[in-house]
């Protein structure tokens, strides 16, 4: 017996290893990153609110690159307002749909909300105008179940205008050469010019 | 049949694997540093490396000194030497289990058929392509030196023990102890395979009372390679920017080399997700290795266990104790404590073809003539399609994205400017390109998460001079920010687990 206990212990070794190699789930990927993730509540909030007080229709509002920001915003509009959103200087560069499409502006999720918070859309003489004079070969895309597909947009000048538009995250792409992202001068040109966003005609729901 | 003479089987078989997934590994190569996969801390290490500072804890003063050496070499991108390091690493840390297994195996001592080395070194590949094994050697880590330290003081204890002089027995044991030292300067948990050494060299002296010859060179060696982690105090003392725990004082020193700021890491899960997730690592070896060697690993164990009992006992110790730590510890690359139980299980495997030789070899010879022509067949074929399918999906080439947008980043930040940070993927990225590429010596990164410390905040005071008494949202929103320091947030959105996949953003804050 003594004799056959390594070879009974490891063909229970074998069965124990292939038992657990066909687990059913993997466990969780733990989201602990190697700095301390501890967060300090004076320091959380690091986005400053914008100015209080409801802001009157046409005006002019620094958007914020994030879709919670951008809603906010639109909450304290009149129903039906005009609003020109204006995208600060940005950077995002990182392929989306290609080996040498970046993208090139942020992603503007537009959603609509009239003053109460209700849920308005866009009407079909909704357009978004993109202005990106040094974006060459840009283009509009928007984010559908995860992927950026492109959708049709006209060239006027150095604007690419949707239309019609509708609510959805919105980005704009540029073809870069082939060495990016050594090609440093181009890539600035465009970050720094970065799309124009124009969001008009929002019409209240039924 | 052709042979290989014994004392050239366990280099013959170590160097031809290393040099095969070498080429493996330099072909799938991260470029720079990365923000993916198994190489989020590389900025961090690379960025710590430009300037002799101290990464984040436990400081691995180990590769931050091997990566000085590397950085004296003026010859590409530092982010890129360093990788080439770490996949020679890797490549190197098969040795020593291609010469232990050879000098374990049945037939020491004998010549080594060709056919049945090929088989070994298919298994010994099998390791070495295994994905964790891989992923962890094409970008800077610390995993491919901790192995490589952990298994050569291994096989310098089986050295010791062979040794036929005192002289001889005692140089190996020393041997044994600095590389031992040395690797916990490469990671922390290389200590664990102290128990392994003491299993290994003292057994035979413990009746005889003897032990200390051989327990007396080790600890002395082991001690030796420990002071490899005077580095870093002596770098800290040089106030780098990037200076983990600033650990000028013995409690601070303490606080980074035991990793204090990772212990609530350890544990803290119930019962019931701990039993599953060590469910889980432990079919590890048969998801990294394959199938095809779970017969072979078992076959390896009883091997062991007839011929060298302690070696058992001993591999079997780094296999449970690499197991535990992956199954308390919670991180997200926990997965990676489990690479010593991987480098044991390939040990077995490895020995446990050269169990089914002998046995073959000692039967029929149309039985002798099917093992040794469909074993090495068919794991060389395991580990050629292993390789194949494996690469596309574990390849680095591409992953230029983090460099990219830390480089683009600094390009366009206005003069002087503040970067918020509370993301690995975005601070050491941006550390890197900050500190090794140098040209904009007027940006501060700024990480919220590490605001939280003392050393941080004082840091910053020193190299950045800007306000560290108050948060900086908290002067913005106040009005007291100094205007001449703009302050932008950068934020970071993952969206898959490519490098491609992590979406970047810069936005401006501004006072209310």
């Amino acid at each position: 017996m003594t004799r056959r206990l390594p070879a009974v212990a490891s063909a229970a070794l074998m069965v124990l290893l292939a038992v657990a190699a066909l687990w059913p789930s993997a466990p969780p990927p733990a989201r602990a990153q190697t700095a301390p993730d501890v967060r300090i509540r004076e320091t959380a909030a690091t986005s400053p609110e914008p100015p209080a007080g409801a802001r009157p229709a046409q005006t002019l509002v620094t958007l914020r690159l994030s879709s919670a920001a951008l809603d906010e915003d639109s909450r304290a509009l009149p129903a039906g307002a005009d609003l020109t959103l204006l995208a600060q200087p940005t950077y995002v560069a990182l392929p989306g749909a290609g080996p040498n499409l970046l993208r090139v502006s942020p992603a503007f999720t537009v959603t609509a909300r009239d003053a109460s918070g209700r849920d308005i859309e866009l009407s079909p003489a909704a357009r978004l105008t993109f202005i990106q004079p040094d974006a060459a070969g840009a283009s509009v895309f928007r984010l559908e179940r995860n992927a950026w597909r492109a959708v049709p947009a006209v060239k006027l000048g150095h604007a690419l205008v949707v239309q019609p538009a509708r609510t959805g995250t919105y980005a704009l792409f540029a073809e870069l050469p082939p060495d990016w992202p050594l090609h440093d001068d181009l890539l600035t040109a465009v970050a720094m010019n970065a799309a124009r966003l124009v969001v008009d005609d929002l019409v209240p729901n039924p | 049949m052709p042979r290989i003479p014994d004392r050239f089987a366990g280099a013959a078989i170590g160097l031809s694997v290393a040099a095969g997934v070498l080429v493996a590994y330099m072909l799938t190569l991260a470029p720079e540093v990365v923000w993916s996969g198994a190489g989020i801390d590389s900025g961090d290490l690379a960025a710590a490396v430009a300037v002799g500072g101290v990464p984040h804890p436990t400081g691995y003063p180990t590769l931050m000194l091997l990566g000085l050496a590397v950085r004296a070499i003026p010859l590409g991108d530092l982010a890129l030497r360093l990788n080439v390091l770490t996949a020679l690493a890797a490549a190197a840390s098969l040795m020593p289990l291609g010469l232990l297994a050879a000098r374990l195996r049945p037939g020491a001592g004998t010549v080594l058929p060709v056919s049945e080395a090929m088989a070994v070194a298919a298994v010994l590949a099998l390791y070495g392509l295994a994905p964790l094994v891989w992923s962890n050697a094409i970008v800077t880590e610390v995993y491919a030196f901790a192995s490589l330290f952990l298994w050569t003081s291994l096989y310098a204890a089986a050295r010791a023990l062979a040794a036929v002089t005192a002289e001889g027995k005692a140089r190996w044991a020393a041997a044994a102890g600095v590389l031992l030292g040395l690797g916990t300067g490469a990671h922390i948990t290389v200590a664990l395979g102290a128990p392994a050494l003491a299993v290994i060299l003292l057994s035979d002296g413990w009746r005889q009372r003897t032990a200390w010859r051989l327990a007396a060179p080790a600890a002395a060696g082991a001690a030796v390679g420990c002071t490899v982690y005077i580095y870093v105090l002596i770098a800290a003392l040089l106030d780098p920017p990037i200076n983990w725990g600033a650990p000028t004082t013995l409690e601070r020193f303490w606080s980074v080399v035991s990793g204090e700021v990772y212990r609530s890491r350890l544990g803290g899960s119930d019962v019931g997700a701990t039993a599953a997730k060590a469910a889980w690592l432990l079919g590890e070896p048969v998801r990294q290795l394959t199938w095809v060697l779970l017969p072979l690993l078992a076959v390896g164990g009883v091997s062991l266990t007839r011929r060298h009992p302690r070696i058992l006992l001993a591999t079997g110790w780094i296999a449970i104790s690499a197991l535990g730590v992956g199954t308390l510890y919670t991180s997200r690359d926990d997965q990676v404590f489990t690479l010593p139980m991987l480098a044991v299980a390939t040990l077995w495997s490895m020995l446990g073809v050269h169990e089914v030789a002998r046995l073959a070899a000692a039967g029929r010879s149309a039985i002798r003539r099917l093992v040794t022509a469909t074993l090495p067949t068919l794991l060389i074929a395991t580990a050629v399609i292993r390789g194949t399918e494996l690469a596309p999906e574990i390849s680095m080439r591409d992953a230029t994205h983090a460099g990219a947008f830390a480089h683009a980043v600094l390009v366009q930040a206005e003069s002087g400017s503040v970067l918020l940070t509370e993301d690995d993927r975005a601070t050491f990225p941006l550390w890197y390109a900050r500190y090794a590429s140098g040209g904009r010596t007027d940006v501060t990164i700024l990480d919220l998460r590490l605001w939280q410390f003392a050393w941080y905040r004082q840091l910053l005071g020193r190299h950045a001079g800007i306000p560290t008494e108050v948060s900086p949202a908290a002067l913005l929103a106040s009005g007291e920010w100094p205007a001449d320091r703009p302050l932008w947030a950068v934020d970071i959105e993952v969206r898959g687990t490519r490098s491609a996949d992590v979406l970047a953003t810069l936005r401006p804050l501004s006072p209310p």
